[in-house]
């Protein structure tokens, strides 16, 4: 009875905007006691967190990121792309594409795109005559391109929640990241070819200055890539230096960030969100273990099982429930609550983890499209000052396209597995 | 009502500034033992080699004796990384001379527990990987995780077990005092200076500094209203409703960070009594400090943010509090975007235009 009203409750305030950290630790607290263990045994969980060599990479990248975001990069990117993509036909919807998804994977996926390099592609958008609904809806859309892409947040905070390899990961988001970008751009041209949009000329000049002006910014992904495929260095090692290397590009190379005067700000704000991701994470391992233990994923599985006959029917619920649960929650809050409890149902449908995890993503990233809170409907009304009822209208042909997209990776589970290197047996 | 909101504003500088320099520290410890394992780890194996080569074969028959053996009973799975590692200990490195070559790509555990304790944990990355099921197992080898479980885990259930097995077997060539240099008398000066910059302790620091920047950063998200939440229904609210809606919230988060900051508080004695070493003389219940100051810190933030809602309310010193509230959300945050300006390129320069 009490547990009841207590949960009730502790919905309740989740609904009302808690802090999910608040929420999740108040549930595993009121469990363990619950279940007649010391509390501290949320702690023990939150601490044991601190050993996970995959840690480091959340602070590392995403001060790569804010970096990135705070120093010239989006102009540095978006002239780079029209330069090199603006004469195809449809060319600056391509550009838009490819710099958004480019900015996302390391800015994370917190609107950041849309203000930083939305404001620029937008008014070039309208200014050479794309139609200005499918203009609105490319630069929210490509707002969430590439969280598919290493070194993107969301697949870290997902390795760490599910205990997924996260250099597997970023291997896997490969292919499906690229396709999502493909599948974008084919429906951007093809609405460029049907209006009257107008091209850039390709001048030499533009192109290759553009390129050389990029350069540097251009080697991080190249170190990235580099890094996970060679081999030759961890996941955590490939975090500390690109933070390492950004940070001399965009201070001493670009001179955009001054020591001084930017550094204290971007380290500061940077490092709070680390911070929230990692209190809730802390506090989520800990419900979780208590969830395993308690058994909890065993018993959805049960009522689960009667509805779902096949891996098929259950990867489409899959996908429609978590479209709907993109539209309420942003990602980092949707992985840390969902994933617990599907995962392990998940696997006994005989779902491979990783691949589960590339779907996870995918949908969460049209989530962020969605009616009734999508983040990028919210950061796109505000951005561009237009109501959010315009933003769902605008939105929903390249929610279409992108579920097109959605549907191939989830039925097709070679495009995740394909690249990863077969199982190398321990000696 | 001044002094408070003085010292609310000196505090959040100490946090940011705690929160840079562990940053800073950190970005510079990796880097130090990036560079060491790739640099100087491959450097001395060599050289090392080359001093084995003029060794005589005792040195060898000894090579295995040090090696604490992986408990029998310890699971099939972290046995394999256990293995390789137990037969590259400190002792022995000459086996390490042979098994790291082969070994890096197709077993990164093997030059693991290779006794330099600053690759150590940057190598178990990958063997976690093998056994992703127990994440703490491999990570335990670190030589700090394993104390930990030993004494901190009441529950004892399987994946604390492998962890010990493996922290037992491999972690304690870190934490012990270095017999290297005795069994090993032909170590050339240069080897045994390569060796002591290893410097062990910095797995354990980079470590401990991850969670003071989780609980700094989270301290300074709360004034921030940064921390993640499901704000889908609250954007419903209007503005007053919303403002007491926010009393209410920061209070159940006062309480439930109470809650935490005691449970912390009994996790870190209960590590005291038990007398778990971190790291040499550095007693394990130290490296959890952070974790009951983090939560009491969290605690105060939302318990002073609850009272500044409460005295807006009511309308004491309201202008103040706006214009602090105005100040701390003005930024482009996650979760809380301000509304940016479309013609300014970047968030850097919509921030320069704001104030």
């Amino acid at each position: 009875m009490t547990m009841t009203v207590f949960s009730v409750a502790i919905l309740a305030l989740a609904l009302l905007g808690t802090p999910l950290f608040v929420i999740v630790s108040s549930t595993a607290m009121a469990s363990f006691a619950a279940a007649g263990i010391d509390t501290q045994n949320a702690i023990v969980e939150l601490y044991r967190l601190a050993a996970n060599p995959f840690l480091i990479t959340i602070p590392m990248f995403t001060f790569a990121g804010f970096l990135m975001a705070e120093g010239g990069t989006a102009k540095r990117l978006a002239r780079v792309a029209r330069a090199c993509m603006g004469w195809l036909p449809g060319g600056l919807v391509i550009a838009t594409i490819l710099a958004c998804s480019f900015f996302t994977t390391f800015s994370g996926a917190s609107g950041v795109t849309i203000i930083a390099l939305g404001g620029l592609f937008l008014p070039v958008l309208i200014a050479e005559k794309y139609p200005e609904r499918f203009s609105f809806g490319l630069c929210t859309a490509a707002g969430s391109m590439g969280l598919l892409l290493p070194p993107a947040l969301p697949l870290i905070v997902y390795g760490m929640v599910a205990g997924v390899e996260i250099n597997k990961l970023f291997i896997a988001g490969l292919l499906p990241g690229l396709l999502t970008v493909v599948v974008l751009s084919v429906f951007g041209v093809w609405v460029a070819l049907r209006s009257d949009a107008v091209r850039t000329k390709l001048s030499a000049k533009e192109f290759f200055g553009s390129i050389w002006e990029f350069k540097w910014e251009a080697l991080v992904p190249v170190i990235i890539v580099a890094g996970i495929f060679g081999g030759i260095v961890t996941v955590a090692e490939v975090s500390a230096i690109t933070a390492a290397y950004v940070l001399i590009v965009e201070v001493f190379v670009y001179k955009d960030l001054q020591i001084r005067r930017d550094m204290p700000r971007v380290m500061r704000n940077s490092m709070i969100l680390v911070g929230a991701i990692l209190t809730i994470l802390g506090c989520a391992l800990g419900l979780t273990n208590y969830l395993v233990d308690a058994e909890v994923p065993m018993k959805i599985f049960e009522v689960a099982q009667q509805f779902f006959t096949s891996k098929w029917t259950f990867l489409l619920a899959l996908n429609i429930f978590l479209l709907i649960v993109g539209g309420f929650l942003d990602i980092f809050s949707a992985i840390m609550v969902v994933v617990p409890l599907i995962k392990p149902v998940a696997q006994e449908v005989g779902i491979d983890p990783i691949h589960l995890a590339i779907i996870f993503i995918a949908n969460l990233q049209i989530g962020y499209l969605m009616p009734p809170a999508g983040i990028d409907l919210c950061v796109a009304s505000l951005a561009f000052k237009q109501p959010m009822t315009r933003m769902y209208r605008v939105a929903i042909p390249f929610v279409l396209v992108l579920f097109i997209a959605l549907m191939v990776i989830t039925y097709v589970p070679w495009l995740s597995l394909g690249l990863l290197p077969p199982e190398v047996p321990v000696p | 009502m001044k002094l408070l909101l003085a010292f609310d504003r000196g505090l959040a500088k100490v946090e940011g500034f705690v929160l840079a320099a562990s940053l800073v520290a950190l970005l510079l410890l990796t880097l130090y033992s990036v560079a060491y394992r790739n640099l100087v780890a491959p450097q001395v194996l060599r050289m090392q080699g080359e001093a084995a080569a003029e060794a005589d074969a005792s040195v060898k028959a000894a090579a295995p004796v040090p090696v604490p053996v992986p408990v029998p009973d310890s699971p099939a799975a972290p046995a394999p990384a256990a293995a390789p590692a137990a037969g590259s200990g400190y002792g022995g490195d000459m086996d390490e001379e042979e098994a790291a070559p082969a070994a890096a790509p197709a077993a990164p555990a093997a030059p693991a527990a290779g006794g330099y304790g600053g690759d150590m944990d940057d190598e178990a990355a990958p063997a976690d990987e093998a056994k992703a099921e127990a994440p703490a197992a491999a990570p335990a080898a670190g030589g700090y995780g394993g104390d930990m479980e030993d004494e901190g885990e009441p529950r004892g259930q399987a994946a604390a077990g492998t962890g010990t097995g493996t922290g037992t077997g491999t972690g304690t060539v870190v934490a012990m005092p270095p017999p290297a240099p005795a069994a090993l008398p032909e170590d050339t000066p240069t080897i045994a200076f390569l060796k002591k910059i290893a410097f062990p302790w910095i797995d354990a620091v980079t470590r401990h500094l991850l969670l003071w920047i989780g609980f700094f950063g989270a301290a300074l998200a709360v004034s921030r209203r940064s921390h993640i939440a499901i704000d889908a229904l609250s954007r419903l609210f209007p503005e007053k409703g919303r403002e007491k809606l926010r009393i209410l919230l920061d209070l159940v988060s006062l309480v439930a960070c109470v809650f935490l900051t005691r449970a912390a508080w009994r996790f870190m004695m209960a590590e005291r009594e038990g007398g778990g070493m971190l790291y040499g003389d550095v007693p394990s219940w130290a490296g959890i400090t952070i974790v009951p100051l983090g939560f009491a810190l969290l605690a105060w933030h939302f318990a002073f943010e609850a009272l500044l809602g409460i005295l807006a309310a009511i309308g004491i010193d309201r202008a103040e509090i706006d214009a602090r509230r105005a100040e701390l959300t003005a930024r482009p945050e996650h979760g809380a975007p301000a509304p940016a300006v479309a013609t300014t390129p970047t968030p850097a320069s919509a921030q320069e235009v704001a104030p």
